[in-house]
C-alpha cells in the first residue's frame, strides 16, 4: 500500500512538472496537438500508478519524451508558419460581410447551430450583429461586431478617464503579503501607518487591497466591506 | 532560456536512461544467458546432475541473479523478472532430487526469459509497430 502511495506521489509530481513546463496554454486554449498530448499524458500516468508490476520508469520515460516532443513542435510551429498550419490548422472566417460562409462552416465539420452557439457564447445572439466571425485554431470564435453593435467607449464620447490600475492584495485572511509591496510602489511604512489608522489588527483583516490610484478596498472579518480613496498612490 | 535548459536536461536524462538500459541491462541479461547456456552444455547427456561443477555453476548463477535483480527491476516488468527468479530458484531443488528433465527444462526457460527481454524491449521494427 505504502509503495502505491509513494508511486502515485512520484507520478503526480512528474505530471505536474510536465504540465508546468508545457506552459499555461495547456489549461485554457489548447491547440489540436496539445489536446492529443494531454489525453495521452493522462493515460500514461495511470498505468504505472495502478499496476505494481510495471516499473515507474515505464511511465516516466514516455512522459518526459512527450514533453520534449511538445517543446520541439512548439518551437517549430513558432518559427515555421507552414509547420504551424499543419499541426494547428489556421483561423477560418465563418461570417463575413455576405453573411455566414456555409462552405467554410462545412469545411470545419460544423453545423450552423454550432456557429450560433459560439456566437451566443461570445455575446451575440444574431448573425446580423456580426461583421466578421473567425473560428480560431483552438476552436474558439472571435467576433468583430458591426459598428451599430459595438459598445460605446469613453473615446466615442470624448471623455477623459483615469487609467485603471490592478488592485493588489496587501493583507489576506489576517496575513500581511510582503511580496506584494514591490508591485504597488508604495513605501511599506506608509501602508502600515494607514492600517494602524484603521484601528484594526492585521490578524482581523479579511482582505485589504490597494491600487496605484490610491484606492483601498478593505474588509474586517465578519464585518461589511468598505472602499476609500487614500493618498497611497504608486 | 530556463525552459530550454530544462528541456536539455530532460533530453540528457532520457539519453542516459536509454544508454544505461542498452549497456547495463543487456549485459546483465547476457551474463545470465551465457551462464545458463554453459549449464545446458555441461548437463546435456549427463543423467547425474548432482556434480560439484553443476552445483557450483548454479550457485554462481543464483548469486549473479541476486546481484543484478534490483537494477533489472527498475527497467523490466516485475512479472517477467519474477518468472525468471522462480526458475533460478528451482534449479537447486532439482539438483537435490536429481531431476534431470526438470533441471534442463528450467534452464531453457531461464534462457528464453532472458532472451525475451531483448525481443520485447529491444529496438526493432516489430516492437515499434
Amino acid at each position: 500500500m505504502l509503495t502505491l502511495i509513494i508511486r502515485s506521489l512520484i507520478i503526480y509530481f512528474v505530471v505536474l512538472i510536465v504540465f508546468r513546463l508545457m506552459g499555461k496554454r495547456q489549461l485554457g486554449q489548447m491547440q489540436p496537438f496539445e489536446l492529443v498530448l494531454t489525453l495521452i499524458l493522462a493515460d500514461l500516468a495511470t498505468i504505472p500508478m495502478a499496476e505494481m508490476s510495471v516499473p515507474l520508469v515505464h511511465g516516466i520515460v514516455p512522459l518526459l519524451a512527450l514533453l520534449v516532443i511538445h517543446y520541439v513542435i512548439t518551437i517549430l510551429a513558432k518559427h515555421f508558419p507552414k509547420f504551424s498550419e499543419v499541426f494547428s490548422g489556421k483561423p477560418v472566417i465563418v461570417i463575413n460581410q455576405n453573411g455566414i460562409d456555409y462552405k467554410a462552416v462545412q469545411k470545419l465539420n460544423l453545423s450552423i447551430e454550432d456557429i450560433m452557439e459560439s456566437l451566443r457564447s461570445a455575446g451575440y445572439f444574431s448573425p446580423d450583429e456580426v461583421l466578421f466571425a473567425i473560428m480560431e485554431t483552438n476552436g474558439k470564435i472571435s467576433v468583430l461586431p458591426k459598428a451599430n453593435n459595438t459598445p460605446v467607449t469613453r473615446q466615442d464620447l470624448n471623455i477623459e478617464g483615469e487609467e485603471n490600475s490592478v488592485p493588489i492584495a496587501i493583507v489576506s485572511e489576517g496575513k500581511l503579503l510582503n511580496d506584494n509591496f514591490e508591485q504597488i510602489k508604495v513605501e511599506k511604512k506608509q501602508v502600515m501607518d494607514f492600517i494602524a489608522s484603521l484601528n484594526v489588527k492585521i490578524k482581523n483583516i479579511l482582505i485589504l487591497t490597494l491600487d496605484n490610484n490610491g484606492k483601498v478596498y478593505f474588509q474586517e472579518m465578519h464585518k461589511r466591506a468598505q472602499s476609500m480613496d487614500t493618498n497611497l498612490k504608486g | 532560456m530556463k525552459k530550454l535548459i530544462t528541456i536539455i536536461i530532460v533530453v540528457l536524462i532520457l539519453l542516459g536512461a536509454v544508454i544505461f538500459e542498452q549497456i547495463t541491462i543487456n549485459n546483465y541479461l547476457n551474463e545470465i544467458q551465457d551462464m545458463t547456456e554453459e549449464l545446458i552444455t555441461i548437463s546435456t547427456g549427463t543423467e547425474n546432475i548432482q556434480t560439484d561443477e553443476i552445483r557450483e555453476k548454479v550457485a554462481t548463477l543464483k548469486e549473479t541473479w541476486i546481484h543484478h535483480e534490483e537494477i533489472l527491476c527498475i527497467f523490466a516488468n516485475h512479472k517477467d523478472m519474477r518468472d525468471l527468479c522462480i526458475e533460478i530458484q528451482k534449479l537447486e531443488g532439482n539438483i537435490e532430487v536429481n531431476q534431470y528433465e526438470d533441471f534442463t527444462a528450467s534452464l531453457r526457460v531461464i534462457y528464453h526469459l532472458a532472451d525475451d527481454y531483448h525481443k520485447i524491449m529491444g529496438t526493432s521494427w516489430q516492437n515499434i509497430f
